[in-house]
């Protein structure tokens, strides 16, 4: 991404110079909990009378800092946005502005972002991203579906008639039973519910393990508008 | 010190046991005996022994904290007196442990089990320690994801034990449980995935009927909220009550459209249960967004709620809205304090909640019925009153685009911190913050799982006396005062109350405070170099006690106040857990 900005700007002109960084500002980062008003302190560090460069605003912006309260904004905003932030940032201690961007999207189609809301609806307690991961969303318990070498028709008619798993079978000394998928580190994902639980079960607790087959997907309520639109977008968000 | 055999074999022989005895019992029971004697366990049995009699009950163990608010009732109360208001002066620290987190402040409450403290640091951190020495016993690191981007966290507030495991709600919206003996991860579910919601957990579990019952930030952004509950042993959900009713359910006709998808509604703090009944209580946030109210016309529920859920089933038995069409991110999310006290002459079973808007309501915990409300802050501008039916009166609702003057401050008329009640004095202690903000509505389309305020504001100096804190002493049903502590600084930490008739609480300088709980006169400080925004609580092993209580400066409002006082800016951090006691 910083390689793509920096590539932009190279490229840049006096291009979408109607947004308004101030405005995106009181939107997006003086907000609640985070940045003060114009800059001031909030519970976010202050944002004016500093000695920012803008390719560090534009860095920390787009890309948010690790493991902190930061989001990466450039899964939120375009790049011009960025970039008219950062200006209004660096205008606050008195700075130039760095170039405008030329904004270079992809455009997914209508279909692939209502997918998506399908996809981890939370309204829906059994939505996909319950059991399967996309670009680092929802949990990787079933298979990547980004990996799945599978037509439209072929992955609608997996979401509609859904195969059955293999699964381990776990019965306890106690009587207890716990049916499953492992996971590689060793633990099991206990499926007999969802969401599933990552469990850790001792192996002097165990009585017997076996092999089973058993339906863990649920079975389809989508309609063929929806089910076209979820799929739409597991096909783009093939890497 | 670990236990030399599992500790779940070493049973109090006074308590009810649900099995037989095997001859692997008695053998055990026998060593474990024998090790006591031999002083070879001290006290480390900790939460593997705790137990739905015990946690229920756990007004009968005072040398414990078992619970987040040390009781179900959340009185914040203890019967110890041997520290009191003639010995307190020779408090002195026992042991400081340090946690190594300091970003987001030491908000927690430590639970106590039979000599073992539990507590967890900002970004997951969990130790376990001896309640004595102060030694670690194990510690767990949770993986804290690095795209984390949320704007609720890193605090965390505590955990909760039972069925011999140790439970937290997490920064990225899972719930773990540890082993009590170990610390060794037993189970942890994912409750929903956070980069898609933009809701976590940072309040504390209670484990109700061996279920772990939690709740879920995301009050400011667009997002439904839930309380869930998990079975203890499994890990698996037992049930999840939605704080907004979805489609062809009662009450889903109070949202405009699909507002209700992305109407906020979190459950961010923990919630009491009262056993008799077999009620769980539970305070509902503030609707999203939380100033623009014009694309979620009606009245919201249960956003601004005190809802009554069956223990088993997580089914609502009743609610009461407080606030009906929240347009100022007030939340009824604060502590449920459970008193059995007159009203009108006759003994009502009541609850008592402080709200961020500046009033406390009182309710019939029972029915839900409105008793009373009474103002916490003298600086509150948004209603003029609430009538003898709970009705706010002289509503000042926010025009988009126009900026108004609003007290108390979106720190609240109270922040989070929770009061105590003392039975011995009648009286309930919070405190109160004097503080306004200028506020700016504006028009904000929801976005799954991103920030959903719908306007921005800064803070204001009140119109009415200085800007600052108070800690109040009350009588919790009409809120008549007793006594007051002024304070330059809002008061961010929590109070204990106790038996020897003192009453404590820290301050953003530093101070730890114990005051006379009758007369409000401060008794003794000790500076612990950061300032306070987490909960002390009381505690005795081998029949001495011990006062405990988080140090750490940090959190969203820590932040916030350097608005109105810039010095705050430059108040340290820090992450370490005092322990006092008085001297041999």
């Amino acid at each position: 991404m910083r390689i793509a900005v920096i590539a932009i700007l190279s490229i840049s002109r006096a291009f979408s110079a109607e947004i308004d960084g101030s405005q995106i500002f009181k939107t997006r980062c003086s907000i609640g909990y985070c940045h003060g008003s114009e800059g001031k302190p909030g519970r976010a560090p202050k944002l004016r009378e500093r000695d920012f460069t803008g390719a560090y605003l534009i860095k920390v912006i787009s890309d948010g800092i690790p493991s902190s309260s930061m989001p990466a904004f450039k899964e939120l905003l375009k790049p011009a946005e960025i970039t008219a932030v950062v200006n209004y940032v660096l205008s606050l201690s008195g700075k130039a502005p760095v170039p405008q961007t030329e904004a270079v999207e992809a455009t997914p189609s209508a279909n692939f972002d209502k997918g998506k809301a399908l996809f981890f609806d939370a309204a829906n307690e059994n939505n996909c991203g319950v059991c399967h991961a996309i670009d680092g969303t929802g949990t990787a318990i079933g298979p990547d579906l980004r990996k799945l070498k599978r037509t439209r028709t072929e992955l609608i008619k997996l979401i509609e008639d859904p195969r059955q798993s293999k699964l381990t079978k776990i019965t306890l000394k106690n009587g207890d039973t716990i049916q499953g998928i492992p996971s590689p580190d060793g633990r099991i994902w206990d499926t007999e519910g969802l969401p599933p639980v990552l469990r850790n079960v001792n192996k002097e607790e165990i009585a017997s393990t076996e092999m089973i087959q058993g339906q863990v997907m649920p079975k389809s309520h989508f309609s063929n508008d929806q089910l076209n639109e979820i799929v739409s977008y597991i096909l783009q968000a093939r890497p | 010190m670990y236990p030399l055999v599992p500790a779940y074999y070493a049973r109090d022989e006074t308590r009810p046991e649900s099995t037989p005895r095997s001859t692997r019992h008695i053998i055990a029971r026998m060593l474990i005996r024998l090790c006591f004697a031999l002083g070879l366990v001290a006290a480390t049995l900790g939460a593997a022994d705790v137990t739905t009699q015990r946690l229920n009950n756990a007004a009968n163990e005072p040398q414990n904290w078992l619970t987040y608010s040390g009781t179900y009732n959340a009185w914040r109360y203890s019967p110890l007196d041997q520290i009191n208001k003639s010995n307190v002066t020779k408090l002195k620290p026992a042991w400081v442990f340090q946690t190594g987190k300091v970003e987001g402040g030491f908000s927690a409450t430590p639970l106590v089990a039979d000599g073992v403290m539990y507590i967890t640091s900002p970004s997951n951190r969990v130790f376990a320690i001896d309640a004595v020495s102060g030694k670690e016993l194990w510690h767990y690191y949770y993986a804290i994801p690095k795209e984390f981007g949320l704007i609720y966290g890193p605090w965390n507030r505590g955990v909760a034990i039972g069925s011999g495991q140790v439970f937290m709600g997490t920064i990225d919206n899972h719930v773990v449980a540890l082993d009590a003996t170990t610390g060794k991860e037993t189970w942890n579910v994912t409750v929903e995935s956070m980069k898609e919601c933009g809701c976590n957990i940072t309040g504390a579990p209670i484990v109700v009927n061996n279920k772990v019952v939690v709740g879920v930030t995301g009050g400011d952004s667009a997002h439904r909220g839930y309380i869930n509950a998990f079975d203890a042993k499994t890990g698996r959900r037992a049930w999840r009550f939605w704080t907004i009713p979805g489609p062809s359910e009662p009450g889903n006709e109070t949202w405009k459209g699909d507002s209700w998808k992305s109407g906020g509604g979190s459950t961010w703090l923990t919630g009491s249960f009262d056993p008799e009944l077999n009620l769980i209580y539970w305070g509902v946030g503030n609707p999203a967004a939380d100033f623009y109210g014009d694309g979620r016309e009606g009245a919201n529920l249960y956003t601004d709620s005190i809802v009554a859920l069956d223990a088993d089933t997580g089914k609502l038995k009743w609610y009461n809205q407080l606030i009906p069409h929240d347009v100022w991110d007030w939340d009824a999310g604060y502590e449920i304090v459970l008193l059995d006290l007159p009203v009108n002459g006759k003994t009502e079973k009541l609850l008592v909640s402080p709200n961020k808007g500046g009033y406390t309501w009182v309710l019939d915990r029972t029915t839900g019925k409105f008793v009373n409300a009474w103002p916490m802050a003298k600086n509150i501008n948004w209603i003029t009153g609430i009538d003898k039916e709970g009705k706010l009166l002289g509503r000042k609702d926010p025009e988009i685009g126009k900026p108004i003057l609003v007290c108390p401050s979106i720190g609240g008329g109270r922040s989070w911190n929770h009061g105590a009640y003392s039975p011995k004095t009648g009286l309930f202690y919070t405190t109160a913050i004097e503080w306004c903000q200028q506020l700016t509505v504006q028009k904000e389309e929801p976005k799954t799982g991103n920030t959903f305020f719908g306007g921005n504001f800064e803070l204001r100096k009140p119109p009415i006396g200085k800007e600052g804190g108070h800690m109040d002493a009350r009588d919790p049903v009409t809120g008549k005062i007793k006594w007051t502590y002024e304070s330059k600084y809002p008061l961010l930490a929590s109070a204990l109350a106790t038996a020897g008739d003192l009453l404590f609480t820290g301050d953003p300088e530093g101070n730890f405070l114990a005051f006379d709980a009758t007369s409000g006169k401060k008794l003794w400080s000790f500076q612990t170099g950061s300032g306070h925004r987490g909960s002390p609580i009381t505690y005795a092993v081998n029949g001495k006690q011990y006062i405990a209580v988080p140090v750490g400066w940090g959190s969203a409002l820590a932040g916030l106040m350097t608005q109105l006082w810039p010095e705050a800016e430059d108040f340290p951090g820090g992450s370490a857990l005092f322990v006092f006691a008085l001297p041999e």
